[in-house]
């Protein structure tokens, strides 16, 4: 692993930074909650108590028993409040705090581990490549939309990447007033590409994955794919496999590469997708988490922590590629 | 009507009903195999033209009879599998002779048409070898239902057989062996 910028400026430096705007942060934070809490309990004071006052005679009011002068305070203080909540709660702390974490420190760390990087902490995969592994389908393909963040491309070993965080998500309905989004898919979207163009898409689901509406495990029943059942019983049971030509999944699909697949889907977190487009692999990772995302505001950064988060993550990307053997020269796109 | 009689027609009407679904069951896994068998065909013959393609270019470099090198292969329409594993039995033992000579040809390793070559075979060997785990999953899946009740039934009467896998060749066989010993 190589030396990253801030290990040459000295991480301890980029580390008090981040705590700095964290703490500013987190106490812009507790300001603002404690004067919403402020308002909202003398609003409900004055909203509330000429019932109670009514009902009970015997009780003083809060205005008695402070006087005039200092009743009066306390209603302005409301609206300083009120005014204070707002103003902290539009400042661009915690999108300044995100930003540096991510400039600082993710693009430090993804560039010691990966060639010919490119970051964009806003950006995702575009929708085309996407669209084109036919996950969505026929009837909700006028009716999808893709939201995601963290895009990263580059190369590991001698293969070149992109990847992303996605959301795959559903309309139902059909008037504006019934319609219903809903997330089918949420993880970590990765696509590999390779020296060899294959004639038909082949897809490899693995049961669960996906949300279905129906709770179904993956709707494929109006694809233009065929299912194809392979020759390992045990691969069968968990994955699922679609394709336009059978040759071209049993070409494709070796017994060595059933049995990593099978590896992978024990150690990774999430279902697995996996769809060969042309010269490309889609590898989807349902995760139902938001990658590389700075640690709450209210936790101290800890080097060792993050580091360990980093690592992790970043393995998502690496253990594709070294367990699928995608280095190797089927896989290594010769023109880069 | 008589309840007996509507009872008997129901039944037979069921049991031409399974009879012709499983008939039908039988019918496809047939077609899958035949399909399977013809990818095998294509297969054969990338690899048959490319052992070709390789004799030639190593009777120009080395003064080799194209009979020492390459021993009398015909492939036609409608070969048995038994055939068709004799033919890629001797087309495997073509390569490994010249394979053998190349070693000791330095020229003709390192020319760029016998690389080239080199490449096509691995590839049209790739190809070869997801036709036979395409056939052997069919024709296993196929015999399975032969053997079971009460496909095997409606099986006998059509007089259905138990189809012949297509083996790996020996030297294939030999590789997986080393690969499970590391």
């Amino acid at each position: 692993m190589k030396q990253t910028n801030y290990e040459k400026i000295g991480w301890s430096i980029a580390l008090d930074e981040l705590e700095r705007q964290r703490l500013s942060l987190r106490n812009h934070l507790l300001i603002e909650w404690f004067c919403v809490a402020w308002f909202l309990a003398v609003v409900g004071y004055r909203i509330i108590s000429p019932y109670v006052l009514a009902t009970h005679p015997s009780l003083r009011s809060l205005s008695d028993i402070l006087g005039k002068p200092l009743w009066y305070l306390v209603i302005a203080s409301e609206y300083a409040a009120l005014i204070l909540a707002i103003r902290v709660g539009r400042s661009d702390d915690w999108k300044g705090y995100r930003e540096a974490f991510k400039q600082l420190y993710v693009e430090n760390y993804l560039d010691s581990v990966f060639a010919e990087l490119r970051y964009e902490p806003d950006q995702r995969i575009h929708t085309g490549y996407v669209e084109k592994t036919m996950i969505v389908p026929k009837r909700f393909r006028d009716n999808w939309r893709l939201a995601g963040n963290d895009y990263i491309s580059g190369r590991y070993k001698q293969t070149r990447f992109q990847r992303s965080d996605l959301c795959l998500i559903y309309c139902f309905g059909k008037s504006n007033h019934s319609r219903k989004n809903t997330v089918v898919f949420s993880g970590r979207w990765m696509i590999v590409e390779f020296n060899k163009s294959f004639r038909s898409k082949v897809q490899i689901v693995q049961k669960g994955f996906c949300n279905s509406p129906r709770k179904r495990t993956f709707e494929m029943s109006d694809s233009v794919f065929d299912p194809v059942e392979m020759e390992s019983a045990d691969f069968n049971s968990r994955f699922l496999v679609y394709a336009k030509n059978e040759h071209e999944a049993f070409y494709l699909i070796t017994p060595q590469l059933m049995e990593r697949l099978q590896q992978l889907a024990d150690r990774t977190g999430g279902k697995l997708f996996f769809c060969f487009v042309k010269n490309q692999l889609h590898i989807a990772i349902q995760s139902n988490k938001d990658s590389l995302e700075a640690p709450s505001v209210f936790k101290r950064l800890d080097e060792a922590q993050i580091t360990q988060q980093f690592r992790e993550e970043i393995e998502g990307i690496t253990q594709f590629i070294d367990e699928l053997s995608l280095d190797n020269n089927l896989f290594i796109n010769a023109e880069k | 009507m008589n309840p007996v009689l509507i009872v008997i027609i129901v039944a037979v009407v069921f049991l031409a009903g399974c009879v012709i679904s499983i008939s039908n069951r039988l019918n496809k896994a047939r077609v899958k195999i035949d399909e399977a068998g013809s990818d095998i065909d294509v297969s054969l013959t990338k690899r048959y033209d490319v052992l070709t393609k390789m004799v030639d270019v190593v009777k120009s470099y080395a003064k080799y009879e194209k009979e020492t090198l390459f021993q009398t292969i015909q492939l036609r329409q409608g070969m048995t599998m038994r055939e068709k594993n004799e033919a890629n039995r001797l087309m495997g033992e073509s390569f490994e002779r010249i394979h053998a000579l190349a070693e000791n040809y330095p020229e003709l390793k390192a020319s760029a048409n016998y690389n080239t070559l080199q490449k096509a075979i691995a590839d049209v060997e790739e190809h070869l070898q997801a036709s036979r785990r395409l056939y052997n999953a069919n024709v296993s899946r196929y015999n399975q239902l032969l053997v079971t009740f009460p496909t095997s039934v409606i099986a006998g009467m059509k007089g259905m057989t138990r189809e012949e896998f297509f083996s790996a060749e020996e030297t294939k066989r030999q590789d997986v062996k080393m690969d499970l010993d590391f």
